[in-house]
This record gives structure tokens, sequence and C-alpha cells, in this order.
């Protein structure tokens, strides 16, 4: 009676000590992993929350409709614009005035009841083009008294804050992805360094460098999502419960522990990234070590 | 077919251990290497099977320089190439039947027709009863005889064997060489390294005399 019969692996990788080395270790990695991208997201809530992203510092000008013409308030936009370092001057609409004030006032008020300002949001390139009295100065010339609101120098250590701790969180990423793949070369090379005899024998007859290469590349994949997808969910528990904690604790400027449904998908995509960057890894040192044989 | 001319071998910075070898096996020949222990029998075989590359003269091999052909390329004349080795180079976790299916299963045979060919070989060689049992369990002439299996199955253009008989007691021996002979027959390059004196006598080939890693041809036994 002949059965059917299932293909084995011929490189038997599966009962290497590698098989316990290379999930504990992708799994640490992508519990860090996560824990740090997680941070760093909070920190870009944070960033959105005081509209501090990017490498613009702002301003807002406000004046007196009553000495504002439509004339001045051209030629002071006009002026401002040419000052050294603005790199965007916009002129608030009032709709845009009473949609921002709309939270203080539980409605929207009426602009006939409600003198609106003037305002005139400006940004700069660097925090030195910004100096209040400066603006002031000029634009009296131009509409006369004016009051200039610059970004507070607290804000601006919120701003040096969250960029330096998304430049650590990313040199992070970068060091665990690396220590990753390092571990997933030498642990490659060892199996290679044990299975060498069966390398040796499969290419008499006939594999190519890739068929045993991909037996080495699978293997290292579902190792790594093995210990890729536990490491993700305990780390997503832990963001989790600290997001429940900090919901209760009255700190306005702690980084908010809410994500949208991109930014857990993001988190929870790791283990699978962190397994292809397993899987091209093993590739890579299998294909190199083996172009050395003869 | 395969073409050596002024060939040297040596294993790293030791001592050359094949010198000079000028030989050519033509399509469908059919040879005995023979020699005392050490004469370099092994290494001459290595260099046919691909194992190795010389270390200076010119080796050709189905038309090509085995120095200068790519990984690819060696890859693919392996595959025309059988090989029984003399410590049977089989694979302990695989059972008989995966072992005989290895170069098959290589070139993306169909599954079925790999069960049908290795079944069908292991019934001729008397080991079908054997199929799902691994190496370790195996007595040496059961393992030689998965070994012949694995060499012929995919019909190579040239079959090497080192001592392929070695293990067996004379009737398989003589199977296994009409194997081999009707193989021969039927345009496979046959190189065969045997200490066995009977076998050249009772199977007919020229003779190829290796002494001190020097080669010389000589008149069947």
């Amino acid at each position: 009676m002949v059965r059917w019969r299932q293909r084995p692996q011929e490189v038997p990788l599966a009962s290497d000590p590698s098989s316990s080395f290379v999930p504990t270790i992708i799994g640490a990695m992508v519990f860090l992993s996560t824990l740090v991208l997680s941070a760093s997201l909070a920190m870009e809530g944070v960033a959105d929350r005081w509209q501090i992203t990017g490498q613009q510092y702002g301003a807002t000008i406000e004046m007196s409709r009553d000495n504002a013409s439509e004339e001045a308030v051209a030629a002071s936009i006009d002026v401002l614009a040419q000052l050294p370092g603005i790199s965007r001057v916009h002129l608030v609409g009032d709709n845009e005035i009473l949609e921002t004030i709309e939270a203080w006032t539980g409605g929207r008020p009426d602009p006939d009841l409600l003198p609106l300002p003037v305002l005139i949001d400006v940004e700069a390139v660097s925090p030195e083009s910004l100096r209040g009295d400066v603006i002031e100065q000029i634009l009296e010339e131009t509409v006369g008294a004016v009051t200039v609101y610059v970004e507070p120098q607290w804000l601006l250590a919120v701003r040096s804050t969250v960029g330096t701790v998304q430049l650590v969180t990313a040199l992070m990423l970068i060091i665990i992805a690396l220590i990753s793949v390092v571990s997933i070369i030498y642990v490659t090379r060892t199996a290679l360094s044990i299975h060498q005899d069966t390398i040796e024998i499969l290419h008499q007859v006939g594999a190519q460098d890739s068929y045993i290469a991909s037996q080495f590349q699978n293997q290292s994949l579902i190792l790594a999502l093995m210990g890729g997808i536990p490491g993700n969910v305990l780390a997503i528990i832990i963001i989790i419960l600290m997001g429940e904690l900090s919901g209760d604790i009255e700190a306005p400027l702690l980084p908010a522990v809410s994500f949208s449904v991109r930014e857990w998908l993001f988190l929870g995509a790791l283990p699978v990234v962190a397994a292809l960057v397993a899987m091209v890894a093993a590739r890579v040192t299998v294909i190199t070590s083996l172009g050395r044989m003869p | 077919m395969i073409r050596f001319e002024n060939v040297g071998l040596r294993y790293g910075s030791g001592p050359e251990v094949l010198h000079d070898i000028d030989l050519t096996l033509e399509s469908g020949s059919g040879h005995y290497l023979v020699g005392p222990t050490g004469a370099g029998k092994t290494s001459m075989l290595s260099l046919l099977y691909l194992g190795r590359r010389p270390t200076r003269g010119l080796l050709t091999m189905f038309g090509q320089d085995v120095a200068t052909a790519t990984r690819s390329a060696l890859t693919g004349f392996r595959r025309r190439i059988g090989v029984v080795f003399q410590d049977y180079n089989l694979l302990d976790h695989l059972s008989a039947f995966d072992n005989v299916a290895l170069p098959l299963r290589l070139v993306g045979t169909d599954p079925g027709m790999v069960r049908d060919h290795v079944y069908q070989l292991l019934e001729w060689v008397g080991l079908d009863t054997m199929a799902d049992v691994k190496p370790p369990f195996m007595s040496g002439g059961e393992k030689q005889r998965v070994a012949v299996a694995r060499a012929v199955i995919g019909q190579p253009d040239v079959l090497l064997a080192d001592e392929p008989t070695g293990n067996l007691d004379e009737p398989m021996a003589d199977r296994l060489m009409m194997l081999f002979m009707e193989l021969n027959r039927h345009g496979t390059t046959l190189v065969i390294a045997t200490h066995n004196t009977r076998l050249p006598q009772r199977f007919p080939h020229p003779v190829l005399h290796l002494k001190e890693g020097f080669l010389k041809a000589g008149r069947p036994w």
C-alpha cells in the first residue's frame, strides 16, 4: 500500500538549540521596540496637541479692528512677509477665530455682539526671527499699536524635549533592529556550522544555494513570529494599562496614551516586520556563506 | 564529456595529492579506478563529482571549464552526476524513501512521480519494506543500497561509485553491478573506484591505476 508522504525539511533546523534562542531574543526585541515606538507615537501626540510639529516657530499678532483698515492690514502682511526668517504670514479669518473660541463660549458666538480683533499668524524658521518688540515697533508705523504673542519659552522647551525624545527613540529602534539582525546572523552561522555535512550532501545531489537558504529563512521567519507575537502582545497590554493609569492623573502635559486605529495597527505590525527582517538576514547570511564554498 | 589536462590538486597549503592528471572520459564509457590506500582515488572522485576544483590544470565537464564555471552552473552539472560514496553520505534524519527521493525533489519532479520512482527503485534494491526506516537503524549493506538508489534515481549522465559493493554480499553486489552496467549500456559514463579485484574480472572495463597521485591507464583486468 503506497501512502501519501509529506515532504520533510532536508536541513533539520527544528532540532537546533537556536529554536529556543531566536524566539526569546526576538520576543524581547519586539517587546522593547513596541514600547519604544509607542513612546515615540505618544510624543508625536504631544507635539500635535501643542501644534509644534515640524521646524516652524510661530507668533500671533493682534490688532484692534478700529485701527486696522483693509489697506493697513494688507500693508502689514507685506511688511511682515519681507522680514528676514519669516516663512509664512496668514491672516486669520473671522470664521477661524469663531471656531477657536467656540470651546470657551459653548456655542458659535454672534460676531456682531462679540468684537473680534484682527489676527495675523506668522511662522519663522528660527525663534530669533520672532522678536515681539521688533515686530511691534515695525507695525506701529503701519497700523499703530499691536500686541505680539510669541510662542512662549516653555513651549520651545517642550518642542526641544519632544524632538530629543523622538530622536532617542529612533536611535533605540535602530539599535534594537541591529541587535536582532546580529543575533540572527550569529544563530544562522552557528546552524550552518552544525549542518555543514548535510549542506555538502545537498550540494552534491544538486541543491541550489537558494534552495538551502529557503530552509533557513523559513525557519527564521517561523521562530521570529513565535517570539515576536507574544512579545508584542505583552507590550500592548502594558501600554493599555499605562493608558488607563495616566487617564487618572490630572497632568495635561503627559503624553496621551490613546492611539488611533492606524497607530495601533502600526504597533501590531512590529512582529511581522521583525520576522521579515529575520528572514532576510538569515537568507543573506546563508547565501553569503555558501558562496564561499567550492 | 570529462577531460583532465595536467590537473593537480592540493588541500589548502598542504602537499599536492594529485599530479599532472591527463584523462578523457568519453560519454558512455566505463572505467575502474584502482590503487592502494592513499593513492588519491577519493581525491580523484571529489574532482569528478565537483566537490573540489583543481588547484592547477584544466578540468572540463560537459564542455565547460570547471575552474571558471559559476556556482549555478556547477549545480547544474552536479544534477547530471550520481555519486555512491564509500561512507554513503545519507541524511540520517530522513527515511530511506526521502533520501532516495532527494535528487528528484530538488529538480521539482511531480510528487506522484517521485513516489512511484522511489518505490520502484527501493523494491529493486530489496528495501521496499524499509522505506520509512532511517539510516541509523540500517546495516552497512542496506545503507549502501539506499546510496546506490539515490545515485541512480535521476538517471545521471555520469555515475561515480566509491567501493559500491564493499558491504554487500555477492548476489546483491552482482545485482547492483548489473544495474550499473545496464545504465552504462544506455549511455551513462561510469567510474567505479574499487579494491575488489573480482569486479573488473566479472564486469570488464578499462582500468585507471592511481599510485602516489599519478594516474596510469591500464588494460581491462
